[in-house]
């Protein structure tokens, strides 16, 4: 984390929450299917996108990710039959949050991909580690401001 | 006749009869122009209980200390909603409930006051119809009480309470209460609002006061208080400060209803009320969805609908 | 003898300070008064107590202790943390304010061994007083054996009479500073008028004899029921009073590196007795309201005789309901 934030060799570091019944499976099927993604995240399983706390999303900033990626079943699908919808309000509002606090609301991303979909889970993360290293290394979040 | 002597006479009227077991209302406080909750068992004390600008607190976050108990509540507009939450979220039982309805012009915010006396110390103040008498060592005052109403109360747009058992008076027209429209978005840049969200939260203690002020933060155990796994570091670091007050506002978001109970509260005056009135402002135009009107609602956070706007999602 | 500053010079002094001292002031911010760091141009304000404490600059909210980690041979490292090592310096600080620092001086210098964090901050500080001719409005120094006038815990005392300072030294190390600051001695009737303020607000109520033995007997009393059900059971009162001076130790970071924390508590959080086990002695509201005002007016005053409150007002001031500690004492038959 030190070497990353002298800026030399600077990496985005991004965590995924994956939903086990789809998003995992569907991550799992990429590297099956050998699809090149970007090596940047680090996957978190979770029983349902609906599991996913907004507060696990800003603990993660705080713990120096630069970006968050939740990611569950399509609409519809989910395992447990609405969790994603619930949690699709949480994330719209998440996001305007953090627009308000000045942080890059692009920081934490969201999206569906099912069991089925190894290819579009290898475009989700390139998008998003694109995205994320655009913005460049997370700070406003993270720990350390005052101590 | 006036609603503070209709509810005096009321508070004792309910004790007396043993319709409530408790009476929980507001009575003068120990310092000029402030109001102390008061709790009463007894028909006698319900001479000294007051109202107007200077009953700053929510009430409702007292309920929870006396279940089973019938317990007769003032409540102001905003106090009532938060009252309505409450209700739908089964945290108090309606039935056990008395709730008295009272008219509010809104209620003296101290920090304006404190910007306009400029370091003159209050040492007495008088409300007298529209104007806030303010006095000290060789000064006196008197300041419009418009000119000191907070801005939850500026900013009220339903300043009669919805829920109520008895409504003293015919609803007193609020004196700023302008139901003024929502400002649009925060039109300052990012840097902009990310400089204002720190220099909120270097003032932040973590004192918690604001938490326990307020209605809807009611869980017996706040995340930041878990030990394992420990959220908070509790030690004053700013990122700890944004943590506590990002995932509040998150967790209040469709259930806070402005009452500003948790801003009047804070000792180092850190402005809470962006975080809420943003996230205020999307309930109401994202999701349809405003807190505090009707207990039979869902609410925002435990429903969805399948038209949810859904565009940031890859 | 006393020593004369003419108001005009007191920037000069206050200047001549700022080198050697880390030198705070009480200055006015947004309406508040409140102790901040002194720079050329910066006019202290004279007139009522600062709205925080002076407490926080010798414990603060939250302090590192020091850093560990391990050696790349896999030995353990602690680094102790920088800081700033010039002594502080305070000027106008309340005569409460001064005493309150005496208090927290018997806790964490008093026993052996001393706190270094805190002896380090605290050695070679320089507490400049001003006599309050004016109590504030939530003020009760006289109530719980101080005075506005009062010189416990200072090194030097002003008093503001026209036109200037009369100064003090009321310690062997505001004698040394006195001597080599070498004022212009005060004429005696600057002196007297001194003395007139100074008598003028010395206290007319006295404390409450016997109320720490009184209070000892009451722990199971009816009374404390009553007592708490305003509070709100934030940190507010005791984050703002000079006295309390209660902290949690934590460990901030991983398991093998990270830094070790000192930080306030606060008696009124649940928390603050929750054992391991999950049992919690001081369970509800009115076991934590107990335990503030018995720490400070019956524990604290059989251990070391005084009480733990200096009678500042501030919780009364940052009290969120109003809840009053002077209501609170005259209901257990304190003064008042
Ligand atoms: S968050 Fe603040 S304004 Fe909203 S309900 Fe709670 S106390 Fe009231
Ligand atoms: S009341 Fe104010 S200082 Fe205390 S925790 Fe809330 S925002 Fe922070
Ligand atoms: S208990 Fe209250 S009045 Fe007494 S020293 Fe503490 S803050 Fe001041
Ligand atoms: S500041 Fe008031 S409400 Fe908060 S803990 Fe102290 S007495 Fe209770
Ligand atoms: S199980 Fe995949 S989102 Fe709910």
């Amino acid at each position: 984390m030190e070497l990353a934030e002298s800026g030399q060799t600077w990496e985005p570091k991004i965590v995924a929450f994956l939903c086990h019944w789809c998003s995992y499976a569907g991550a799992d099927l990429a590297g099956i299917s050998r699809f090149q993604y970007p090596p940047h995240i680090r996957v978190v399983r979770v029983p349902c996108s609906g599991a996913v706390n907004p507060l696990y999303i800003l603990k993660a900033l705080q713990q120096g990710a630069d970006g968050v990626l939740v990611s569950g079943c399509h609409p519809g699908d989910c395992h447990y039959l609405a969790g994603n919808y619930v949690a699709r309000r949480r994330f719209a509002l998440l996001r305007n949050l953090l627009d308000q606090v000045g942080v890059e609301p692009e920081r934490v991303q969201f999206s569906w991909v099912s069991a089925a979909e190894g290819q579009k889970f290898a475009q989700v993360i390139a998008e998003v580690t694109a995205a994320v290293r655009a913005l460049g290394p997370s700070r406003k979040l993270k720990k350390g401001g005052r101590g | 006749m006036m609603p503070e002597a209709a509810l005096k006479e009321l508070a004792a009227r309910l004790l007396e009869e043993g319709l409530v077991d408790l009476f929980i209302g507001y009575g003068p406080g120990s310092l000029p122009l402030r109001s102390t909750p008061v709790f009463l068992r007894q028909a006698a004390g319900a001479g000294g209980l007051i109202l107007g600008p200077t009953c700053e607190n929510n009430l409702a976050p007292y309920l929870a200390r006396f279940p089973g108990e019938r317990v007769g509540l003032v409540v102001k507009a905003c106090d009532a909603r938060a009252l309505v939450e409450l209700i739908r979220e089964n945290q108090v039982n309606r039935e056990n409930l008395y709730v008295v309805g009272v008219p509010c012009r809104g209620v003296i915010c101290r920090q304006k006051l404190e910007g306009r006396l400029a370091g003159r110390e209050l040492t007495a103040g008088r409300i007298e119809g529209d104007a806030v008498r303010c006095g000290g060592h060789e000064w006196e005052e008197a300041i419009p009480l418009d000119q000191l109403v907070h801005p939850s109360c500026a900013h009220c747009r339903l300043p009669a309470p919805e829920l109520f058992d008895v409504c003293l008076g015919d609803g007193e027209d609020p004196v700023a209460a302008s139901g003024e429209a929502l400002e649009a978005r925060d039109a300052r840049d990012a840097g902009a609002r990310y400089r204002e969200f720190s220099r909120e939260m270097e003032k932040c203690l973590l004192c918690y006061a604001c938490r326990q002020a307020c209605p809807a933060c009611y869980c017996p155990e706040c995340f930041v208080d878990r030990s394992q796994p420990a959220w908070m570091g509790g030690s004053g670091d700013l990122s700890d400060c944004m943590l506590f007050h990002l995932v509040r506002a998150l967790h209040v978001a469709g259930r806070c209803v402005d009452c500003g109970a948790c801003a009047r509260a804070c000792p180092q005056r850190v402005d809470l009320r962006v975080l809420n009135r943003r996230l205020e402002q999307e309930a109401r135009e994202l999701f349809g969805f405003t807190p505090g009107l009707d207990p039979g609602h869902k609410t925002l956070p435990g429903s969805f609908r399948p038209d949810d706007p859904d565009d940031f999602v890859k | 003898m006393v020593g004369f500053i003419p108001e005009a010079e007191l920037d000069r002094v206050l200047a001549r300070l700022a080198g050697p001292y880390r030198l705070y002031v009480p200055v006015s911010c947004a309406g508040r008064v409140e102790l901040g760091e002194w720079s050329p141009g910066i006019r202290p304000v004279l007139e009522g107590r600062a709205y925080g404490t002076a407490k926080q600059l010798f414990l603060p909210r939250s302090e590192e202790l020091f850093a560990f980690g391990t050696h790349p041979d896999g030995t353990p490292r602690v680094v102790q943390p920088e800081r700033d090592r010039r002594p502080l310096a305070l000027f106008g600080l309340r005569p409460c304010d001064a005493r309150a620092i005496g208090m927290l001086d018997q806790v964490f210098l008093g026993q052996d061994p001393p706190d270094d964090p805190y002896r380090e901050r605290r050695q070679g500080a320089l507490l400049m007083g001003l006599v309050c001719s004016r109590p504030g409005r939530a003020c009760f120094c006289a109530q719980v054996g101080g005075s506005p006038a009062g010189t416990a815990g200072l090194d030097l005392l002003f008093t503001r009479i026209g036109g200037g300072f009369c100064v003090e030294a009321v310690s062997t190390a505001g004698e040394a500073h006195a001597a080599q600051e070498d004022w212009p001695a005060a004429t005696a009737a600057q002196v007297a008028g001194a003395r007139e303020i100074q008598q003028a607000a010395a206290p007319a109520a006295m404390a409450t004899p016997g109320l720490a033995q009184e209070l000892e007997a009451r722990f199971e009393d009816e009374v404390w029921a009553r007592l708490h059900e305003k509070c709100l059971g934030c940190a507010a009162c005791t984050f703002f009073c000079p006295t309390c001076h209660c902290f949690d130790v934590m460990d901030a970071g991983s398991y093998d590196h990270g830094t070790r924390l000192r930080c306030w508590d606060s008696c009124m959080f649940p928390k603050f007795t929750l054992h391991a086990s999950g049992h919690n002695p001081r369970l509800s509201g009115k076991e934590r309201m107990r335990q503030r005002v018995m720490h400070k007016f019956c524990y604290y005053p059989l251990r070391f005789g005084p009480e733990a409150c200096v009678g500042c007002g501030r919780c009364i001031e940052v009290c969120p309901v109003n809840l009053d500690i002077r209501a609170v004492l005259a209901e257990l038959g304190g003064s008042e």
